[in-house]
C-alpha cells in the first residue's frame, strides 16, 4: 500500500495557465442569430427596468445551474475590446468563475481579469463587487429562480398576470408572515426589490448585505436564467428599493469581526472553520477587495504583512 | 433574368465583418438605450440604401431577421431599401404597422397608436421605432427623467413636432405597455425608451 511521492518541483495549476483561443467555434460560442434573439430581449429588458423577458435559451457546453444565463448573456453583449472578470460568490479563483473566464478566453480570445477595476464586464454568480461600478461597466447576474414571487404562487399563467396587474400584496404577506413568526424578515439572500417603483424584481441569491448596492449604480445592471428562459435588467441610475415596512425597516447583515486578513470591517465576510475543534476565521468573500487591501498595506488578525516596509518591520 | 440581373445592381453589401460589426452596433444601442439622451455614433462604412440613414441600417443589419417583422415608413420604402433588407436581414417587410417588431420612420409618425404596444403580460412586444430625423442636439429644449438617467438631462430634437411629445405622454400611462423610440441621424443615434420622461420647458422653442 505504500505510495512514494518524490518531490516535483511546483508547478501552478492547469486552471492557471493562461489559455489560447481556441479554432472552430463563432465568437463567444453563440450563433449570431442566437445572440440576435438575446441583444433583442436584453434592449426590451433595460426598456421595461425588472420586467423578465422570455427569451430562447440555448443549450450550453455545461448544466443548467451553471451559469447558463449569465453566460449567455455575457456571450451577447462581449466584444473584442472588452476585458471580462468572473466571479462566484465574490471570488474570482473558485472553480464556477476559473471554468467561464476560460471559456469565454478560448472562444472570444478576450482578456480576463480579476481586478474590478480594469473589467468592462463583470459575470457574478450571488455578489456585487464591494468596490464601487463605474458607468463604464456591465454587471451580469447569473440567476437561478428569476421570479420573486414563485416561493408565494407557483403558477407562472397566475405570476404574469400578478406583475400585469401590479398585484404585489401577497409578496408582503409573505414578507409580513415572516415578522409574525420569528420577529424580523428572515430573508437574508435573494431578498426582493422593487424596481423603479414598479416591477418587483429577484436580486439572485445575492446577500441582502448587497441589495444597497443596486440602487442608483452607475453600471448597467443584466440578469440572465438559463434554465427559467428569462432575461431581465436594471438600467444605470434607477432606483432599486428593498420590500419592508415603516415598523420593520431593512437592514443589511453586519459582523461584529473585521476581516481576519485585511482587517475590513465594510465588507461581506466568509466564515471559515480552520479545524476540527471550533477554530474559525472571518474573511472577506470578495476576494479581490481582500487582496488590493492587503496590497495598500491593511493587516488583519490573522493576516501576514504584504509590503516590503512592513515585512521589515515584522523581522 | 433581366429582373435578377437589375436586383444584383442595386444591391450594396451589408456588414463587412457581420460578427464584430453586429455586437459594435448592439452595444452602442445598448449604452443609448440604458443612457436615454446620451447621443451615441455608429463609427462604420457600410453602403446601405440611400433612403436610410447609417444608424438606421446598422441597428437593422444588426438586430432585425425572420423573426421580427419590420415595417418601412412610405417614403423610405423604395425596391432598393426593400430589397436590401430583404436580402441582409432575411426579414419580412410589412404595410400593416400594428404587425411590426420594429419600424423604420422618415420623422415622428402622426399617430403612435398605430404600432403594437405590446400587452400587460408581454409588454417587452410593443415595437421599437428607428426615427430618422435631421438634427440631434444636446442642448434643450427637452429635459429628460427616469431610468438610466442621472438627475436629469437635456436633449434637442427640432424636428420632432411639440404635438408628439404629448401624445407619447399619453402613451406612457399605459406602462409597462409602450413603445420604445430610437432617434438617428446619420451616424447619430440617440434612445428614449418607453420609462424616459420627456418635458418641453416653456419659453424655448
Amino acid at each position: 500500500m505504500s505510495m512514494t511521492q518524490e518531490a516535483q518541483p511546483w508547478q501552478a495549476p492547469e486552471h492557471d495557465k493562461p489559455v489560447e483561443q481556441v479554432e472552430g467555434y463563432n465568437f463567444a460560442y453563440l450563433d449570431e442569430q442566437t445572440k440576435r434573439m438575446i441583444r433583442r430581449a436584453i434592449l426590451k429588458g433595460v426598456a421595461i427596468p425588472g420586467y423578465q423577458v422570455p427569451f430562447g435559451s440555448r443549450e450550453m457546453p455545461l448544466p443548467y445551474g451553471w451559469g447558463t444565463g449569465g453566460m449567455q448573456v455575457t456571450a451577447a453583449v462581449i466584444g473584442e475590446d472588452d476585458t471580462l472578470k468572473v466571479i462566484d460568490q465574490g471570488a474570482d479563483d473558485t472553480t464556477n468563475a476559473v471554468n467561464i473566464r476560460r471559456f469565454f478566453a478560448k472562444t472570444a480570445g478576450v482578456a480576463t481579469t480579476e481586478k474590478t477595476s480594469d473589467a468592462s464586464l463583470i459575470q457574478t454568480r450571488h455578489r456585487i463587487p464591494e468596490k464601487p461600478l463605474t458607468d463604464d461597466q456591465i454587471l451580469i447576474y447569473q440567476v437561478p429562480i428569476p421570479e420573486p414571487l414563485r416561493w408565494v404562487e407557483p403558477r407562472e399563467t397566475e405570476t404574469r398576470k400578478m406583475h400585469a396587474l401590479e398585484e404585489y400584496g401577497v409578496m408582503h404577506v409573505s414578507l409580513y408572515e415572516s415578522i409574525a413568526r420569528f420577529g424580523r424578515i428572515t430573508t437574508a439572500y435573494n431578498y426582493p426589490v422593487q424596481v423603479n417603483g414598479r416591477y418587483i424584481m429577484a436580486p439572485s441569491p445575492i446577500p441582502k448585505f448587497d441589495n444597497p448596492k443596486m440602487h442608483q449604480m452607475a453600471a448597467l445592471q443584466l440578469f440572465g436564467a438559463g434554465r427559467e428562459k428569462r432575461i431581465y435588467a436594471v438600467p444605470p441610475y434607477t432606483d432599486v428599493k428593498s420590500l419592508d415596512f415603516e415598523d420593520h425597516p431593512f437592514t443589511i447583515q453586519s459582523w461584529e469581526e473585521n476581516c481576519a486578513l485585511c482587517g475590513a470591517d465594510d465588507s461581506y465576510l466568509d466564515e471559515v472553520i480552520t479545524d476540527d475543534a471550533g477554530g474559525k476565521m472571518y474573511v472577506c468573500s470578495d476576494s479581490d477587495y481582500c487582496a488590493e487591501r492587503r496590497e495598500a498595506g491593511h493587516v488583519g488578525d490573522q493576516g501576514e504583512p504584504q509590503t516590503p516596509a512592513q515585512k521589515g518591520a515584522a523581522e | 433574368m433581366m429582373s435578377t440581373n437589375s436586383t444584383a445592381q442595386m444591391l450594396t453589401p451589408g456588414f463587412s465583418d457581420p460578427v464584430s460589426q453586429s455586437q459594435l452596433v448592439f452595444r452602442r444601442l445598448l449604452d443609448a438605450m440604458a443612457r436615454p439622451g446620451s447621443i451615441e455614433t455608429v463609427d462604420l462604412d457600410i453602403e446601405g440604401p440611400e433612403t436610410l440613414d447609417l444608424a438606421a441600417t446598422a441597428i437593422t443589419l444588426a438586430l432585425v431577421d425572420f423573426e421580427t417583422p419590420l415595417y418601412l415608413a412610405p417614403a423610405l420604402a423604395t425596391p432598393a431599401a426593400e430589397t436590401y433588407l430583404k436580402f441582409h436581414c432575411g426579414t419580412r417587410i410589412i404595410t400593416d404597422a400594428k404587425d411590426a417588431a420594429f419600424g423604420i420612420l422618415d420623422g415622428t409618425p402622426e399617430d403612435l397608436s398605430t404600432f403594437n404596444t405590446g400587452t400587460e403580460e408581454y409588454p417587452e412586444l410593443g415595437a421599437t421605432l428607428i426615427i430618422q430625423i435631421e438634427t440631434i442636439r444636446t442642448n434643450g429644449p427637452l429635459t429628460l427623467t427616469g431610468p438610466g438617467i442621472k438627475d436629469s438631462t437635456e436633449l434637442g430634437l427640432p424636428d420632432v413636432p411639440a404635438s408628439f411629445w404629448d401624445a407619447r405622454t399619453k402613451l406612457q400611462r399605459y406602462f409597462p405597455r409602450g413603445i420604445d423610440l430610437v432617434f438617428v441621424s446619420g451616424a447619430e443615434m440617440v434612445a428614449l425608451p418607453r420609462t424616459t420622461n420627456v418635458t418641453l420647458q416653456s419659453g424655448k422653442e
